[in-house]
């Protein structure tokens, strides 16, 4: 698989259009760079359009197993809220797992807490799940979960 | 001006995911800039075992995107001439002509081309230029542009202009 250097052109109505060639694997973000900046000095001279800008991407086919795929549902979200001091983040789970969820009181598969995590065996791996990362804001992400639930049903 | 890497701008990590209705959407988060590109792959596969214990759809595909801007100082303005829908093919090829990747390059300048055909040399010096960037690039001989597969590209086979998915060849 390779990475996909892709050029986004305009003309002057304002009508877009891409280009691009693919790069061997290996090729450092600062080598991209490079390639871009000489492809565009050769587009530049080739096309009458704007080039509005680039983008340096890679698309990985999944390795990892599926949950229970009988239970899917791509119209179910939770969201996971995380904190560290006045850092605040939230990061959506597409079809989540009951076992994330509260399964009694009056938030039962609603909810999720410390504690319903904790009963089954995710707390450790949702608390870091996002180390490292950026939230939207580019800051980054805490790595205490505080609560989370059901964002759509 | 070239383009820039702004250090400020992260990568983008993005899921897609499915279930077995035909829904598809996904997840994401993004990334430090200065990461390089193995970390971030390896980032991005690290990340989806964990988002696969948490979620029973099925996760597609993942993809790391490195955001090139152009600086400030960039004020070029597409002519009034510039049209899109007009292309500039470019096919690359491996070593035996069995591998071929094609750029489409849009809104070529009116100087490439020739009366009474679509044809472009491709020894004018601009689609030299081209190819040269292309198949060698900064990073030297053996570093160059490759087929989606991952195959070498190693030749310029031909440059056509297309007006509107037409060709008058």
């Amino acid at each position: 698989m390779a990475w996909r250097l892709a050029f986004f052109m305009s003309d002057n109505n304002g009508h877009e259009a891409e280009t691009g060639v693919n790069l061997r694997e290996g090729t450092t973000f600062d080598g991209a760079l490079a390639y871009a900046q000489a492809l565009e000095s050769a587009l530049s001279a080739l096309s009458s359009a704007r080039i509005d800008g680039a983008e340096y991407k890679r698309i990985i086919k999944s390795g990892a197993s599926p949950g229970n795929l009988a239970f899917a549902d791509m119209r179910s979200d939770a969201l996971l809220f995380y904190r560290n001091g006045l850092d605040f983040a939230s990061f959506r789970v597409p079809s989540p797992k009951q076992l994330l969820f509260e399964s009694s009181g009056p938030y039962a598969d609603v909810r999720i807490t410390r504690q319903s995590l904790d009963v089954s065996g995710l707390l450790a791996q949702v608390d870091n799940f996002l180390a490292g990362c950026l939230d939207p804001l580019g800051r980054p992400y805490p790595t205490s979960f505080i609560v989370g639930g059901r964002s759509r049903i | 001006m070239p383009l820039e890497r702004i250090a400020a701008v992260p990568l983008s990590l993005s899921y897609q995911m499915s279930d077995n209705n035909g829904n598809k959407g996904g997840t994401g988060v993004n990334l430090p800039n200065g990461i390089g590109a193995d970390d971030a792959l390896t980032f991005a596969t690290n990340l989806e075992t964990a988002l696969a214990a948490l979620s029973n759809a099925r996760i597609d595909a993942a993809s790391v995107s490195l955001p090139f801007t152009q600086p400030a100082t960039y004020t070029f303005v597409a002519p009034p001439e510039s049209e899109i829908e007009r292309k500039l093919l470019v096919t690359f090829s491996d070593a035996t002509g069995r591998f071929k990747s094609v750029m489409s390059i849009p809104s070529p300048v009116f100087t490439l081309e020739s009366a009474g055909t679509d044809i472009v040399p491709i020894t004018n010096a601009l689609i030299q230029d081209l190819a040269t960037a292309v198949l060698t690039g900064p990073l030297g001989p053996g570093n160059g542009a490759v087929t989606a597969q991952g195959v070498d590209l190693t030749r310029i086979l031909s440059a056509v202009i297309v007006h509107r998915a037409r060709s008058r060849r």
